[in-house]
């Protein structure tokens, strides 16, 4: 995670103290800012400077003795009462693709309302209308051009959904339920310890939940199958068949607390699926039921004394151990006679353990995938078995890393691999570091890719030289660049990319430019223009042409309105940066959609309101008003946290709030909550939302703090699983 | 590394329990954001460098403010002293700020302009002060028995000229830092204009345990001699700080400036 240095906001922390009737008597405390790397208001700043001359008041020269603009209306203070919220934004677009255009209009609707004795009621609805042909999609016609078949055609949409989060319960359970256009619900074990986890699927339907926090939990939900879709206006699409799912998590032993010793907990859950259409064709439609079971033990490495020092969980602390065993099975049979789907019935269980030895952060799994295994809707790794190991090294001077997979196919329909990887990045001063990666992978699919990358931090600004290559079959590739972030005004960020690339693929010869520029400026009247494109311009005898621009205004108006503008342009298809996949990647790859070259205007109008007060009870609970979430998830492509100008931003991963509420990425990277309670929270991206091989940089889930009636602005990267 | 969240916590906690009380408040009740939280600009002399500080009303209501320049004096305990007076050699006769009072509406970010002129005969020198954002009045938040009122200061470095800073080790020490003994570097800035450490250190405590020591980022000002505390951590858990067993061997090398640095081989003992 990253947060914006614009958004690094300094807040007015009133430490100053005055009693109201002591008049100037009382000095308001000053508070500095600056002064340390942290840049925080200094409390110790309040006595008056010994020695000083007596104050002479000095009368500054001012640019503007016009008088002073007439002030915005007196909000009133609407400080009784609950924290409540409401957002109301219309949106207008209009996309083209190729010779097809379509209008479509939102509007959405979000409001929420914190309770002390019924938790947090949220809901958040989005109509829309759209032209029929919204996805671009068209038909050759005699002309060879794309038509469309009703262009005047409108269909209506709407995706919404409401939640109550955190209903207080006795003895300290806490009830959770939601209705509309949601996600089947997992235990939290479910999310797993390595790199497989158990998917959860979209659907309109009904979800709820009870649990005692960190110990136990019960859920439950079932609904239509769909998906989300609709970028930039949010949409939800029904499709064949429905799920429902159940399960539980207890915790079995040990103390109380996430980083208690000897803690032993035990989930199950299972999903039936009803008539889906894995392939979206009636002909395999089928009925898949699936169980997964699940332990997990944390506490003291049988090698280690005791748990030492460290950051996160017990299995990233010196001498901790935490290891998880994980076990599925799926049957699947034909929905109906017509269907061609094939029925059996197979098996998974992968085991995964992480632990800390000394400067050593470790991870090991094996793993069993039987041919066929899913859960729901949606396939888990298929047909492969391996061990894998991973141990990590981060110093101040030194970062270093090295994964191994060993793998082979259930059904010996597949060869044995190998796959390495060695990560190494040393850290020369303050200003310079150099890092490099090896890739290798064995049998049929084999191939070496190595990067190497020099990063120099000048007055100019940050500057990052880099270099890949790929080998493998049909495949030669070498790309060297530089990514430079300019040292630009305080309140303003530039980044620029250039690279070339000469590669073979498939006997094909091409020499393609990449580039990318990325920045984002204030504006007159509280305006910011965010800017970000990258292409690509292939020079050879196949030349490949890459387009993806974005341009988005936010104007706040005042009064709680808003106006964002958003103009984006895509083309052709971004090429891949060099690298191999090991077999497990490649086992869980999902399948890649080609977006067709559009254009697409959006303008919206937002009004905001909230108001109320904080009645936090002790112990916790609802309701401390609320601020806003927003920020960017992005292909981190160099694994160093910042953004260059030739990162892209990830569409369409689910990104959570608590576990309980969901937005996703639009087709530049961005997501927004724009009503969260005050305090901290838990933001996870969910893996299986990500494009793989990309997963979280570090862990899935992190906290950030919000606070109220602000903006916590957090930029999470993304890379390519070593 | 102390993050920023924690030095919030750190700072406020710092100041006892009533003002950790409206600290907590303010999150609750106040907000005002002013961004960036400090400037470094530099200018030519007889040209003019032009910023904004971005301000954002956090409350529900409206807020009005006065604004206006202050020069800062930064004691060797960390702590800023500010003047509304001139300081002898102040350049706040060449700041222009945009205007004196201003009203901020909820949800519209303020972009408050101001700008240094130095003249054509200025010599190389650092400009420094601060542009100060106080409330016209103090604000009572439901529940308190008393109101608020508090004013907050934007730093600005301004570089006129060809000016760098120039830093020396003149020196190490042991002092204790919030009841913690801690390992000193007496830095002294013999250039014209502030200075911070980059970097870190490797060392071996008296119990043969490898550290790690991060120098503090505390600005060292031209032509004064600064304690800097360097900051142990474990190597593979830089968050943690632990505390050092003394004598303690401390070597490597520390940057500031764009180019400069210093090699450090120390033995630092009570």
């Amino acid at each position: 995670m990253t947060i914006r240095p614009d958004r690094l906001a300094l807040r007015l922390c009133w430490v100053g103290m005055a009693l109201a009737s002591a008049g100037t008597g009382a000095q308001p405390t000053p508070a500095t800012a600056s002064e340390g790397r942290d840049a925080m208001p200094h409390p110790s700043a309040v006595a008056p400077a010994a020695g000083m001359p007596a104050p002479e008041e000095y009368v500054d020269r001012v640019l503007d003795d016009s008088p002073l603009p007439i002030p915005p209306e007196e909000i009133e203070a609407l400080r009784t009462g609950w924290p409540r919220s409401y957002s109301i934004e219309a949106q207008a677009l209009k996309q083209s693709s190729g010779a097809i255009s379509a209008d479509s209009q939102a509007l959405l609707f979000s409001a929420h309302l914190d309770t002390p004795n019924h938790g947090a009621l949220s809901a958040n609805l989005n109509l829309n209308r759209n032209s029929t042909p919204i996805h671009g999609l068209g038909l050759p016609g005699s002309s060879g051009l794309p038509y469309a078949l009703a262009p005047d055609a409108y269909r209506t949409g709407s995706n919404w959904r409401v939640d109550q989060r955190g209903m207080p319960f006795d003895e300290g359970w806490l009830g959770h339920g939601s209705i509309g256009h949601i996600h089947t619900t997992t235990s939290p074990l479910a999310r797993g310890l390595g790199r497989v986890s158990l998917p959860i699927q979209p659907i309109e339907g009904v979800a709820i939940g009870i649990e005692r926090p960190d110990r136990t939990s019960v859920n439950a939900s079932a609904g239509r199958l769909g998906y989300f879709d609709g970028l930039p206006v949010p949409g939800f699409s029904p499709r064949q068949g429905s799920a429902a799912s159940t399960g539980a998590q207890t915790q079995l032993s040990g103390g109380n607390g996430p980083l208690a010793l000897n803690r032993t907990d035990a989930a199950l859950q299972f999903i039936d699926a009803h008539h889906v259409h894995p392939n979206g064709a009636a002909g395999d439609a089928q009925h898949t039921r699936a169980a997964w079971a699940a332990a997990s033990w944390q506490g003291v490495a049988p090698w280690a004394d005791a748990v030492g020092h460290g950051i996160g969980g017990i299995g990233e602390r010196v001498g901790g151990l935490r290891v998880q065993a994980n076990l599925a099975r799926s049957t699947t049979r034909p929905s109906g006679p017509g269907s061609l789907a094939r029925p059996g019935a197979a098996t998974g269980a992968w085991i995964d353990a992480a632990w800390r030895t000394g400067l050593l952060q470790q991870s090991a799994s094996v793993f069993r995938f039987e041919p066929l295994l899913r859960w729901g809707a949606v396939a888990l790794p298929s047909d492969l078995q391996g061990a894998s190991w991973r141990s990590d090294l981060i110093t101040r001077q030194w970062q270093a890393g090295a994964y191994i997979e060993f793998s082979n196919g259930v059904s010996r329909r597949q060869d044995a691999s190998v796959y390495g990887n060695l990560y190494g990045r040393y850290r020369l001063d303050s200003r310079d570091s150099v890092s490099s990666t090896l890739a290798a992978r064995s049998g049929r699919f084999a191939a070496q890719s190595a990067q190497f990358a020099w990063e120099h931090k000048s007055g100019w600004g940050y500057t990052q030289w880099r270099t890949d290559l790929a080998h493998g079959v049909n495949l030669r590739a070498i790309r060297a660049g530089v990514d430079h972030a300019w040292n630009v005004g305080e309140t303003q960020t530039l980044s620029t990319s250039l690279s070339f690339e000469n590669s073979r693929t498939a006997n094909l010869d091409a020499r393609t430019w990449i580039w990318g520029i990325l920045g984002t400026t204030p504006l007159p009247g509280g305006a910011r223009l965010d800017l970000s494109a990258r292409g690509s311009h292939g020079i050879a005898s196949r030349p490949r042409h890459f387009l993806n621009a974005n341009a988005r205004l936010a104007w706040p108006l005042g009064g709680g309105w808003s106006f964002v503008a958003q103009y984006a342009a895509a083309r052709g298809q971004e090429p891949f940066h060099p690298a191999v996949l090991s077999a497990l990647t490649t086992a869980t790859l999902q399948p890649a959609y080609l977006t067709p070259a559009s254009r697409t205007l959006l303008v919206a109008l937002r009004h905001e309101a909230r108001a109320g007060v904080s009645r936090a009870p002790i112990g916790g609970g609802p309701g401390s008003g609320s601020g806003r979430i927003e920020g960017y998830v992005y292909f981190d492509h160099d694994n160093n946290g910042r953004r260059e100008a030739s990162e892209g931003g990830v569409p369409g991963v689910t990104v959570v709030v608590n576990r309980r509420h969901v937005a996703r990425t639009d087709a530049q990277g961005f997501y927004s909550f724009p009503a969260v309670t005050g305090g901290s929270h838990e933001i996870e991206l969910l893996q299986d939302t990500m494009p793989l091989p990309w997963g979280s940089a570090d862990a899935s889930s992190r906290r950030i703090d919000v606070y109220v009636r602000d903006i916590a602005s957090a930029d999470f990267p993304i890379r390519m699983n070593r | 590394m102390i993050r920023p969240a924690d030095a919030i916590r750190s700072r406020c906690a710092a100041i006892g329990l009533a003002a950790s009380t409206a600290c907590s408040l303010s999150a609750a009740q106040f907000s005002l954001a002013a961004s960036p939280p400090h400037f470094e600009l530099s200018v030519k002399p007889g040209e003019t460098v032009r910023e904004a500080i971005e301000l954002t009303q956090g409350d529900t209501g409206a807020g009005a403010y006065t604004l206006k320049t202050a020069d800062w004096i930064f004691r060797p305990d960390a702590a800023v002293d500010f003047s509304d007076a001139l300081l002898p050699e102040s350049c706040r006769p060449w700041v222009a700020i945009e205007r004196r009072k201003l009203s901020l509406a909820p949800g519209r970010p303020y972009r408050f302009r101001f700008e240094v002129s130095p003249p054509a005969d200025a010599k190389p020198q650092e400009c420094r002060f601060a542009v100060m954002i106080e409330g016209t009045r103090p604000s009572s938040a439901p529940g308190m028995p008393f109101a608020l009122g508090a004013r907050i200061g934007v730093i600005v470095y301004v570089a006129v000229g060809d000016v760098a800073p120039v830093l020396q080790l003149a020196g190490a020490s042991v002092r204790t830092v919030e009841g913690r003994p801690t390992p000193m570097l007496s830095i002294r800035n013999t250039g014209q204009a502030h200075g911070r450490l980059a970097g870190f250190l490797s060392g071996t405590d008296a119990s043969g345990t490898r550290l790690e020591l991060q120098a503090s980022t505390t600005p060292i000002m031209p032509g004064e001699t600064r304690d800097i505390a360097l900051i142990a951590t474990r190597p593979g858990d830089t968050e943690t700080a632990v505390a050092v067993r003394f004598p303690i061997t401390v070597r490597g090398r520390l940057e500031w400036g764009r180019n400069g640095s210093m090699p450090i081989d120390q033995q630092f003992a009570p």
